[in-house]
C-alpha cells in the first residue's frame, strides 16, 4: 500500500502549523550550529602541562583506544549529525540519528571512563562524571515544556516532563565512579554555607550548591507545565532549562578570566559551556520532534521502521565495538629469567637512574630558563647508558634508545612514560634479563601550574610466581632495589591495574622483619619500631602476639610468612582492578572524608584477602593491620585496620576505643588459623558481595627464602 | 515511495526567497585573508630583544660541549636578569631547529631572535703532570653580535679566559663559566649601542617601544652604573700615572714601559729585551655584585723589547718567587711552575721556547732557580714544605744536561743569605747558628759549613765531589746578602747590611774583596753586561723606598742615584748594552687600597 495515499493529518489551528513546522525546522537549524558546537571538543585541551596544553592528536598514541574514542566521541557524534542535517530529508529520521549519536556518545564515554581508569591517564573529570545524566533532565523539561503548548502533543510532554523528575532522581541518588553521588555534593555545599568563615567562600558554596542542585531544580520545574499549559511555544521555562545551566557554567567561566586564571583554563571552560549548549540544544530538539512523531501521530504505525532500526543498530554496533575496546589489560606473565650480571646491575643500577636524574634535573631548568648544560649532561649519560646496553642484550638496548630519545620532549605526558618503561620492561622479559623498571610520574601544582616529574626505580627480579584464580592468570615479580636514586620505597609491594603482575619488595619486608624483631627487645615488646600511640593496649597485646606466633621457629620462618601474605595482598589488587564498588560500610566510615574512599575500599579488600593465604599464618596480616590501627599516623591504612576489625568481628569499632580495639585483637588471635581465614573470607563477602574467590600458586615451589 | 514525513522541515519545502550572501562571503572571506596575512606577519616577526646565543667552544653546545653549554647558560641568565630575551637554549624545540638549521642567521629567523650572539673560542687543553693528572684549559676567540638586519656582526669582542681541575670535564665546565664571567658585560653594552636599540634609548619612545624600553630598563640601570664606574677607576690610574711623573725628581728621565694597573715583575734583561713576569689583569664590573673588581688572567713569563713584539715564553696559572734569566741574559730562564696548588714544578725554558720540567714535586717547594751563563747548572733553594719555620731551606744544584742534582747543601739551623752561579761555580753566603747568635767563629774548613759564622762559599759543581770551600769570612756581627755575579762569572758583588752598609764587590781569585760604604740600606746588586759597573737599590735613611743607584768599579767616583720618587724602584737588571738600567717601581693601587702595582720603568745607566 503506497503511503501517498494516506492523508496526513493536518494541524488543527495556525498556531499549531506554526508550532509545528517550527519544531522541525528548529531541529534542522540546531543540527548544523549544535554539531558544530559539540565538534568543539576536539579543540580542548586534555590536560595542561607546564602551561602547554595537551591536545588529542598530542595523546592519539598515548591513550587506551576506548579511551580515545570517549574522547574524540562528541567530536565524532557531531561530524554525524552534521552531515546527517546536510543529507537526510526526514525530520524525524534526523532527530533519530541525532538521539542515537548522543545515545552513542554517552556510552562510549561510561566504557571508555571504565578502561581508563585501569590506565594511568584517566578521562578529564568532565567525562568520567555522568554529564550526560545531569544535561539529560534539563532537556527533557526543555522539550517537555515546548510540546506542553500543543494539545496534540500534551500527553508526550507529560511523559517527558515525568521523565525528567526520574532520571534527575537516578542522577541524584546513583553513585559516581568515585562512590560518592551528586546528593552528597550538595550535602557538603549545603553544609559549608554554615560552617565556613567567609562571606566570599559561602558565597562561593552557594554557588557550587546551586549548580549541583540545578538540573533537580528544573525537573521540578517540569511540573509546572504539566498542570499549566504555556500560552505560546517558546516558553519561559523551557528556555530556562536550556540555556539556565550554559549561562551559570559561563559566569563561572568569567569569574576565572577576571581572576587572571590560565588561559587555558578560561579557554578549556569556555569549551564545555559551548559543547554543553550544543548538546543540550540537540537533545532537546531531537526529544521535541521525535517526541511528537514517535507518540503524538495518529499514523505512527505507518511511521517508518526502518530508521529506527537502523539507528538502534547502529548504536548498538558503536556500543560493541567500544564495549570490545574497554576490556580491562589481561593478567599474567611469563618471564623466564637468566642469572643477573655485573653489567646487568651496573645498566639498571646506576647508568639508568643516573640518566633519568640527568633528566630530571634538565625537565626542571628547561621550564624557565637556559638549560644546554643539563641538555649535555643528559645526552653524555644516554650514550655511557648506550654503549654499556649494547653489550647486554641488542633488544634491550634498542628499548633503552627509544626511552631516552623520546624523553628529550620536555612534555612528556605521564602515559608515554609508563608506556615507554613498559616497553622498556617487555625487552627484558623477552631477553629473560632479571630487571624490572619502575616507572612513577609525579603529578603536583605550583605557582607555576601543575607540574611532572617522571621517575624510575630499578629492581633486580628475583623469581617470578604465577598463579590462578577465578579462571584467571596472574604474576608476582619478587625483586629487590638495585639503585637508591629517589630515597628509599617503604612498600612491601606493589601492583598497578596497568601491569599484567603484582610486585613482591623482598629487601623491604627483609627490612621490615628486622624492624618487628627489634621491637621484640623492647620492654615491653612490641611490633616495630615505627611511632605508635602511646600505651596502647592493642599494641602492648600485638608484641606479645608476636613472639608467641614465632616461638620455635626461625628468624626466616616470619620473612617467608611476610612474603606470602604481601603476595596474596598485591595478587588481590590485580583481581579488583579500579572498579570494585566501593561497600558502605566504607562510606559510612568516611563520611567526612570521601577523597579516601577509592584507596581506602581497595586496600581494604586486599588486606582482607591477605588474611586468607594458604602459605602463612593469617596472624601475620593481623598483626599488620593492628600495627596500622595504633599508629599515630592515621592514614588510609589506619582507616582500613579499623574497617578490617570491624569486619572481622561483626561489631561497631570506634577508632577512640582503644579497650575494644585491645580486645577484638585478642579475640581474633585467639583463633585459629583456618577460622581466622574463613572469618576473613566472609567478612570481604559481606563487604564487597559475592565469594572472596581463592588464589592457588601455579608453581609448585614454595617462596624462595630470603 | 516518499515517507509521509519527508520534506518536513527539509530547505526546499520554504519558499522563502533569502537575500543574496555572496556579497557578505567575499567581504568576510577578505577580512579574513586581511587579517591571517597580517596575523602571519606579525607572527613571522622577530622579537626586538630575543637573542639567540651559540658559542662554539670545542664544539656547540648542541654537538656536546660542556664548555659551550655553561657559556650559554650563564650568558643567557646574566642578558635576561637585565631585560633581554635569550632563546632558551636544551628545549627540544630549541636544539631541532639550531641541529637543522643551514646557519645561525637562519635558526635565529626560526626562533624568531633578532639578534645572534656567536663566538669561536678556541680551547687549548693541557694536561698537566701532577698525581692523577691535572687539567688546564686556556680559551681565546671572539664573540660577535649580530642583528637579523646587519649583513655583517656589528660588534666583535676579544675573549679570553682559563681554568683548571682535575677532572677534565669539570675544567670545560669552568672554562665556559670564565668565558661567560668576561663576555657578558661587553656584550651588554654591545647590544645597547646597536643601531637597532641605541635610538630607542637616546629618544623618546612611542608605542610598542615604551614596553622594549621599560624592558630594558635594568640594561640601561646596569650600563649607565659600569661605565661610570669603570670610567672612574680609569680615571684614578691616569691621575696616579700623572702624579707620579710629576714627582719624578731623578737626575735622569724615566721612562715607563708598562702602564696602571700592570702587576709586572722584572725578572732579568738580556738582547731579547727585559724579562718580566706578569698578570694581565682588567678592571671588571661585576653584574651580580654590581661593583668594581680586577678580573686576573693568567700569568706569563714574556721578554719585552723597547720596540717590537713581547714574546710569551709560558703561560700559567702562577709563577712561585722570581725567574731569572742567565746573568747574561740569555737562556735557559729558569722559572717554578705552580701547578694549581698541586704541585711545584722546576722548570727550565731553552731558547727554542722548549719548556723543560727538571723537578715535580707535590710537597717540595722550589724557590729563586737560577742558571749559569753557560747554561750548564742551575742553582734553587728547596724545602719539603710549606712554611720555611718549619721546613729548612736548603741550597741545590742540577747539572742542566741531565737534570742530575749535583750539589745540596743543608742550611745546618743557620741560613743561605745569597748564591749566584759564577762559570761552574755556584758561591753562596751562609749565616750559621754561632753567627746568629754572635758568639766567636771557628775557622771555616773545606765542608764545616754548620760550624762557620757568616761566610762567603765557593762549591766547584763540576768537580767529582763538589764541597764548599770558604772564600771570605766576614767580620762577627756582620750581615751580608744579595750576592750576583757577572755575566763572564768573574765579579761576583753582595751587600753588607750591618753593622755598617756597604756595597762589596770581589773579582774571582784576586784577593780580599773590596767593601764600598754606602748611606743607607743596599740591596740588590746587578752587573753592568761588560762588569765595570754595578746598580743596586738604596734605601736612604729617613725616606723608607728603594731608588735606584749605579755605580762605576773601576773610578773611585761615589754612587750616583738615578731615581729620586715616592715609589718603590727595586731589582735594578742592566739592559744588554749597558745604557739603560731596568728596574720595578712598585705602587698603591688607587682603586683597590690593599694591592699594589707594579710597572716597568727604566732610566739612563748614566748621568750626562
Amino acid at each position: 500500500m503506497s503511503q501517498a495515499s494516506t492523508p496526513i493529518p493536518g494541524p488543527e489551528t495556525r498556531d499549531e502549523i506554526a508550532a509545528y513546522d517550527a519544531a522541525a525546522l528548529r531541529l534542522r537549524s540546531r543540527t548544523r550550529w549544535g554539531a558544530a558546537m559539540i565538534m568543539v571538543a576536539t579543540l580542548l585541551p586534555y590536560e595542561v602541562i607546564d602551561g602547554a596544553p595537551q591536545f588529542p592528536w598530542h595523546l592519539a598514541g598515548e591513550l587506551p583506544p576506548a579511551g580515545l574514542v570517549a574522547y574524540l566521541g562528541p567530536a565524532l557524534a557531531g561530524a554525524v549529525i552534521l552531515g546527517a542535517s546536510l543529507r537526510v530529508r526526514s525530520a524525524f529520521t534526523l532527530a533519530l540519528i541525532t538521539l542515537g549519536a548522543l545515545l552513542s556518545v554517552a556510552i562510549c564515554i561510561h566504557l571508555g571512563a571504565d578502561a581508563s581508569a585501569w590506565d594511568i591517564l584517566p578521562l578529564p573529570d568532565v567525562f568520567t562524571r555522568r554529564p550526560m545524566a545531569a544535561i539529560l533532565p534539563l532537556a527533557l523539561v526543555a522539550a517537555g515544556t515546548n510540546l506542553s503548548f500543543l494539545s496534540r502533543t500534551r500527553k508526550a510532554a507529560q511523559g517527558l516532563l515525568v521523565g525528567a523528575l526520574l532520571v534527575a532522581l537516578w542522577f541524584y541518588t546513583s553513585p559516581e565512579s568515585g562512590g560518592a553521588t551528586p546528593l552528597d555534593a550538595v550535602a557538603g555545599a549545603m553544609e559549608g554555607l554554615i560552617t565556613l568563615p567567609d562571606w566570599r567562600m559561602r558565597l562561593g558554596s552557594l554557588v557550587m550548591a546551586t549548580l549541583a542542585l540545578w538540573p533537580g531544580l528544573i525537573a521540578l520545574l517540569g511540573i509546572f507545565p504539566m498542570s499549566f499549559p504555556p500560552k505560546d511555544d517558546h516558553p519561559v521555562i523551557g528556555l530556562v532549562a536550556l540555556y539556565g545551566y550554559p549561562l551559570l557554567l559561563g559566569m563561572f567561566a568569567f569569574r576565572t578570566l577576571a581572576a587572571l586564571s590560565d588561559p587555558w583554563v578560561v579557554y578549556s571552560g569556555v569549551g564545555i559551556v559551548v559543547i554543553m549548549v550544543g548538546v543540550l540544544v540537540l537533545l532537546t530538539s531531537a526529544l521535541e520532534v521525535a517526541g511528537d512523531h514517535g507518540l503524538c501521530r495518529p499514523d505512527l504505525a505507518s511511521a517508518p521502521k526502518a530508521p529506527i532500526l537502523a539507528v538502534l543498530g547502529a548504536v548498538a554496533l558503536i556500543c560493541g565495538g567500544q564495549w570490545a575496546l574497554a576490556r580491562p589489560p589481561a593478567k599474567g606473565v611469563d618471564w623466564d629469567l637468566v642469572a643477573a650480571s655485573a653489567r646487568g646491575d651496573q645498566i639498571f643500577g646506576e647508568r639508568l637512574p643516573a640518566w633519568n636524574a640527568a633528566r630530571s634535573r634538565w625537565a626542571r631548568a628547561a621550564a624557565d630558563r637556559s638549560s644546554a648544560e643539563a641538555m649535555v649532561t643528559v645526552r653524555k649519560a644516554a650514550r655511557d647508558l648506550h654503549e654499556a646496553a649494547e653489550a647486554l642484550d641488542p633488544e634491550v638496548a634498542a628499548a633503552l634508545k627509544i626511552l631516552t630519545r623520546e624523553a628529550r620532549q620536555l612534555d612528556l605526558a605521564g602515559r608515554r612514560w609508563y608506556r615507554l618503561i613498559g616497553d622498556l620492561n617487555e625487552a627484558l622479559r623477552r631477553a629473560r634479563q632479571p630487571y624490572y623498571v619502575d616507572p612513577t610520574v609525579r603529578i603536583f601544582s605550583n605557582a607555576k601550574g601543575l607540574k611532572r616529574r617522571f621517575r624510575l626505580r630499578a629492581y633486580r627480579i628475583k623469581q617470578v610466581r604465577r598463579f590462578e584464580s577465578g579462571g584467571a592468570r596472574y604474576a608476582a615479580l619478587h625483586v629487590t632495589r638495585l639503585d637508591d636514586g629517589d630515597g628509599g620505597d617503604t612498600r612491601l609491594g606493589f601492583s598497578r591495574d596497568l601491569q599484567p603482575f603484582a610486585l613482591v619488595a623482598e629487601d623491604e619486608i627483609e627490612r621490615f622483619r628486622g624492624a618487628l624483631m627489634e621491637g621484640l627487645q623492647a620492654d615491653p615488646p612490641v611490633c616495630g619500631t615505627e611511632t605508635f600511640i602511646a600505651d596502647h593496649p592493642a599494641m602492648m597485646r600485638c608484641g606479645e602476639a608476636l613472639a608467641a606466633l614465632l616461638e620455635g621457629h626461625d628468624p626466616a620462618t616470619l620473612s617467608r610468612m611476610i612474603v606470602a601474605t604481601t603476595e596474596r595482598h598485591e595478587i588481590q589488587h590485580q583481581i579488583d582492578g579500579p572498579l570494585r564498588p566501593i561497600p558502605q560500610a566504607v562510606m559510612d566510615h568516611l563520611r567526612r572524608r570521601r577523597s579516601r574512599w577509592p584507596r581506602v575500599s581497595r586496600e581494604l579488600s586486599a588486606y582482607l584477602a591477605e588474611l586468607t593465604a594458604v602459605d602463612a599464618s593469617p596472624k601475620v596480616g593481623l598483626i599488620h593491620l593492628v600495627r596500622f590501627a595504633t599508629s599515630e599516623r592515621f592514614g588510609v591504612e589506619h582507616d582500613v585496620a579499623l574497617l578490617a576489625l570491624q569486619a572481622l568481628s561483626d561489631r561497631e569499632l570506634d577508632g577512640e576505643d582503644r579497650a575494644a580495639i585491645a580486645e577484638i585483637f585478642r579475640q581474633l588471635m585467639a583463633l585459629d588459623e583456618d577460622t581466622l581465614r574463613a572469618r576473613a573470607a566472609a567478612a570481604w563477602g559481606d563487604l564487597y558481595g559475592g565469594d572472596l574467590d581463592p588464589v592457588t600458586p601455579l608453581d609448585p615451589a614454595h617462596p624462595a627464602a630470603l | 515511495m516518499k515517507d509521509a514525513y519527508d520534506a518536513v522541515g527539509a530547505d526546499d519545502d520554504l519558499a522563502i526567497k533569502r537575500p543574496a550572501r555572496w556579497p557578505w562571503l567575499i567581504l568576510l572571506l577578505a577580512a579574513l585573508g586581511a587579517g591571517g596575512y597580517y596575523g602571519w606577519q606579525y607572527s613571522q616577526a622577530p622579537a626586538p630583544l630575543k637573542i639567540l646565543l651559540a658559542f662554539d667552544v670545542d664544539g656547540y653546545w648542541w654537538e656536546g660541549s660542556t664548555a659551550a653549554a655553561r657559556m650559554t647558560d650563564e650568558v643567557a641568565e646574566d642578558l635576561a636578569a637585565l631585560g633581554f630575551e635569550p632563546v632558551r637554549a636544551g628545549t627540544p624545540e630549541v636544539t631541532e631547529q639550531l641541529e637543522s638549521a643551514e646557519d645561525l642567521l637562519d635558526a635565529a629567523r626560526q626562533l624568531k631572535a633578532a639578534f645572534v650572539i656567536s663566538g669561536t673560542l678556541t680551547p687549548k687543553i693541557t694536561e698537566l703532570p701532577v698525581e692523577d693528572s691535572y687539567f688546564e684549559i686556556q680559551a681565546r676567540g671572539e664573540v660577535k653580535v649580530q642583528h637579523q638586519s646587519d649583513a655583517a656582526p656589528q660588534t666583535t669582542l676579544p675573549i679570553s679566559a682559563w681554568s683548571g681541575a682535575k677532572k677534565k670535564d669539570r675544567a670545560l665546565t669552568l672554562i665556559g663559566e670564565g668565558l661567560a664571567t668576561r663576555t657578558a658585560p661587553p656584550l651588554i653594552r654591545a647590544l645597547l649601542l646597536h643601531p637597532t636599540l641605541e635610538p630607542l634609548l637616546q629618544q623618546q619612545a612611542t608605542g610598542a617601544d615604551v614596553d622594549v624600553l621599560a624592558q630594558l630598563k635594568p640594561a640601561r640601570d646596569f650600563l649607565s652604573a659600569r661605565n661610570k664606574t669603570l670610567g672612574e677607576g680609569e680615571k684614578a690610574y691616569a691621575a696616579q700615572e700623572k702624579r707620579r711623573d710629576a714627582a719624578e725628581r731623578g737626575p735622569v728621565p724615566v721612562t715607563r714601559h708598562s702602564h696602571l694597573p700592570a702587576d709586572d715583575g722584572l725578572c732579568g734583561a738580556g738582547p731579547e729585551g727585559h724579562l718580566v713576569k706578569t698578570e694581565p689583569n682588567a678592571l671588571y664590573y661585576s653584574l651580580s655584585g654590581r661593583k668594581l673588581y680586577q678580573l686576573e688572567g693568567m700569568e706569563t713569563l714574556e721578554w719585552r723589547p723597547d720596540e717590537g713584539d713581547v714574546k710569551v715564553l709560558w703561560a700559567g696559572y702562577n709563577v712561585y718567587s722570581y725567574p731569572s734569566a742567565t746573568p747574561a741574559g740569555g737562556y735557559p730562564v729558569m722559572l717554578v711552575e705552580d701547578l694549581y696548588g698541586w704541585a711545584k714544578a722546576l722548570t727550565a725554558i731553552g731558547k727554542d721556547g722548549q719548556i723543560n720540567r727538571l723537578r715535580i714535586d707535590p710537597e717540595q717547594r722550589y724557590t729563586s732557580p737560577i742558571a749559569s751563563s753557560s747554561g750548564a747548572y742551575a742553582a734553587y733553594y728547596v724545602r719539603d714544605c710549606y712554611k720555611s719555620s718549619e721546613c729548612p731551606t736548603r741550597l741545590a744544584a742540577l747539572r742542566m744536561a741531565d737534570g742530575e742534582g749535583v750539589f745540596e747543601q743543608d742550611p745546618f739551623e743557620g741560613s743561605f743569605e745569597g748564591r749566584a752561579l759564577a762559570g761552574d761555580s755556584l758561591l753562596f753566603l751562609h749565616r750559621s747558628v754561632s753567627a746568629a747568635e754572635g758568639a766567636e767563629i771557628a775557622a771555616p774548613e773545606p765542608g764545616s759549613v754548620e760550624r762557620s759564622g757568616e761566610t762567603l762559599w765557593r762549591v766547584d759543581l763540576s768537580a767529582e765531589s763538589p764541597k764548599a770551600e770558604a772564600l771570605w769570612v766576614a767580620p762577627t756581627g756582620t750581615r751580608t746578602g744579595w750576592l750576583s755575579a757577572s755575566a763572564d762569572g768573574q765579579r761576583i758583588a753582595f751587600v753588607i747590611t750591618r753593622p755598617e752598609p756597604a756595597l762589596v764587590w770581589m773579582t774571582l781569585g784576586e784577593g780580599e774583596p773590596k767593601i764600598i760604604p754606602v748611606d743607607g740600606a743596599p740591596s740588590a746588586p746587578r752587573f753592568s753586561p761588560d762588569g765595570r759597573r754595578l746598580t743596586f737599590n738604596l734605601v736612604k735613611p729617613r725616606e723608607g723606598d728603594e731608588e735606584v743607584f749605579v755605580l762605576d768599579l773601576d773610578g773611585e767616583a761615589a754612587p750616583i742615584q738615578l731615581t729620586d720618587n715616592a715609589l718603590r724602584d727595586r731589582y735594578p737588571h742592566f739592559g744588554a748594552q749597558g745604557e739603560r738600567i731596568y728596574f720595578e717601581s712598585l705602587d698603591r693601587d688607587p682603586n683597590f687600597r690593599r694591592r699594589y702595582v707594579s710597572v716597568i720603568s727604566s732610566v739612563p745607566s748614566a748621568v750626562k
